[in-house]
C-alpha cells in the first residue's frame, strides 16, 4: 500500500513539473569577483528576478546595481558612481537560452551540464555571453548554477590610470538561483 | 622649529585620521534612517505603472516607507522577502517576519523596479 502511495506521489509530482509554464525566482545570488595583486574585490547580490521556461528553455534575469553589496562601503560608492553609474543605468539584465534543451529532463531529479547563452545588458550596454551551467532538478525545485567571465570595457565601463592595477581585466560574474513554479 | 612641527605634526593626523575614516567608513545604516517617502501599497504602484523611468529616478537609492497588506513571504535568513502585491522589501538579515494578510508599514532602500515582475525593490527593510 505504502508503495503505491509513493508511486502516485511521484506521478503527481512528475505531472506537477511538467505542467508548470513557468519557473521564477525573485531572490537569485549574482556575485562578481575581481583579482588582483593589489587587491581582491567582491561583491554580491541576493535580489535577482529570474524567469525560466522548461518547454524552450529561455532564461531571463534582472538585478538592480544598488542591490550589490561591498565589503567596504567605499567601493561601494564607487561602483555605483564611477563605474556603472547606478543613477543612469539602474538594472542589468539577461535574456538568453539554454542552447542544448534536450540534455534536460526537468521532470526528472539529476544534474545536467549544460551551455547557456544570452544578451547581457551592463550599463546600458548589451553583449553576446555564452557560458557553462549546471542545472540541478530536484523535489524541492530547479537550481541553476554559472560562472562566467566579463570584460569592464565591453560595457563602456572606464577604469581610470590611477586604479587600473586594483581593478582586474576580466571580472569572474557566478550566479546562482533556485526556480520555484510560477502560478499566474 | 616647533612653531612648524606641531602644526604639521597635527596636520599629518587628521590627514591620517580621514583618510582611515573615508577607507573604512561604515555601511549606510538605512534601518536608522527616516523615509523620505511615504505610500500607500496602491500610490506607489501606480506611480511605477504610469511612470517608471521617472519615478525610479526619483526614488533610487532612497528610503522609502510603503503601507499595504502581507501577500507572501518569500527565502530565508539572509534574503527573506515580504511581498505585498506589487511591492517586494528583502529583510535586514535575522528580522522577525511579519504575518501574511498582516497591514504593515514596510520602510528600505529602493533599488530599482523589477520589469520581470513589474514589482517595486526595496532592500534593507524594516517594518512595523
Amino acid at each position: 500500500m505504502k508503495h503505491i502511495f509513493t508511486f502516485c506521489l511521484v506521478l503527481v509530482m512528475g505531472f506537477t513539473i511538467q505542467a508548470q509554464d513557468k519557473w521564477f525566482t525573485r531572490s537569485g545570488e549574482i556575485s562578481f569577483h575581481s583579482s588582483t595583486p593589489v587587491e581582491d574585490i567582491d561583491a554580491v547580490s541576493k535580489t535577482a528576478s529570474s524567469v525560466l521556461v522548461p518547454s524552450t528553455g529561455q532564461i531571463q534575469f534582472s538585478v538592480g546595481m544598488k542591490s550589490f553589496v561591498f565589503q567596504r562601503a567605499l567601493m561601494q560608492e564607487h561602483f555605483n558612481e564611477n563605474y556603472v553609474e547606478s543613477d543612469k543605468y539602474p538594472k542589468a539584465t539577461f535574456k538568453g537560452k539554454i542552447d542544448d534543451l534536450s540534455k534536460v529532463d526537468f521532470t526528472t531529479p539529476g544534474t545536467y551540464e549544460v551551455t547557456v547563452s544570452g544578451q547581457l545588458t551592463v550599463h546600458g550596454k548589451m553583449n553576446p555571453v555564452k557560458t557553462n551551467a549546471t542545472i540541478v532538478v530536484s523535489k524541492d525545485g530547479i537550481h541553476a548554477n554559472a560562472s562566467f567571465d566579463v570584460t569592464p570595457q565591453d560595457y563602456d565601463i572606464a577604469i581610470p590610470k590611477m586604479v587600473e592595477d586594483k581593478i582586474a581585466k576580466q571580472i569572474t560574474v557566478k550566479i546562482k538561483a533556485t526556480y520555484q513554479p510560477l502560478n499566474k | 622649529m616647533r612653531k612648524i612641527i606641531i602644526p604639521l605634526l597635527i596636520a599629518v593626523v587628521l590627514g591620517v585620521g580621514v583618510a582611515l575614516f573615508t577607507w573604512f567608513k561604515p555601511h549606510r545604516d538605512v534601518a536608522s534612517e527616516d523615509a523620505s517617502y511615504n505610500f500607500s501599497r496602491g500610490e506607489v504602484v501606480e506611480l511605477f505603472n504610469q511612470h517608471p523611468d521617472s519615478a525610479t529616478t526619483l526614488l533610487l537609492d532612497q528610503v522609502v516607507a510603503i503601507q499595504g497588506e502581507v501577500t507572501g513571504l518569500e527565502g530565508a535568513d539572509s534574503s527573506q522577502l515580504v511581498l505585498m502585491d506589487g511591492v517586494v522589501g528583502a529583510l535586514i538579515p535575522n528580522s522577525i517576519t511579519p504575518e501574511v494578510g498582516q497591514t504593515i508599514t514596510l520602510k528600505g532602500r529602493f533599488t530599482n523596479y523589477d520589469d520581470l515582475f513589474f514589482e517595486i525593490r526595496l532592500d534593507q527593510s524594516t517594518w512595523k
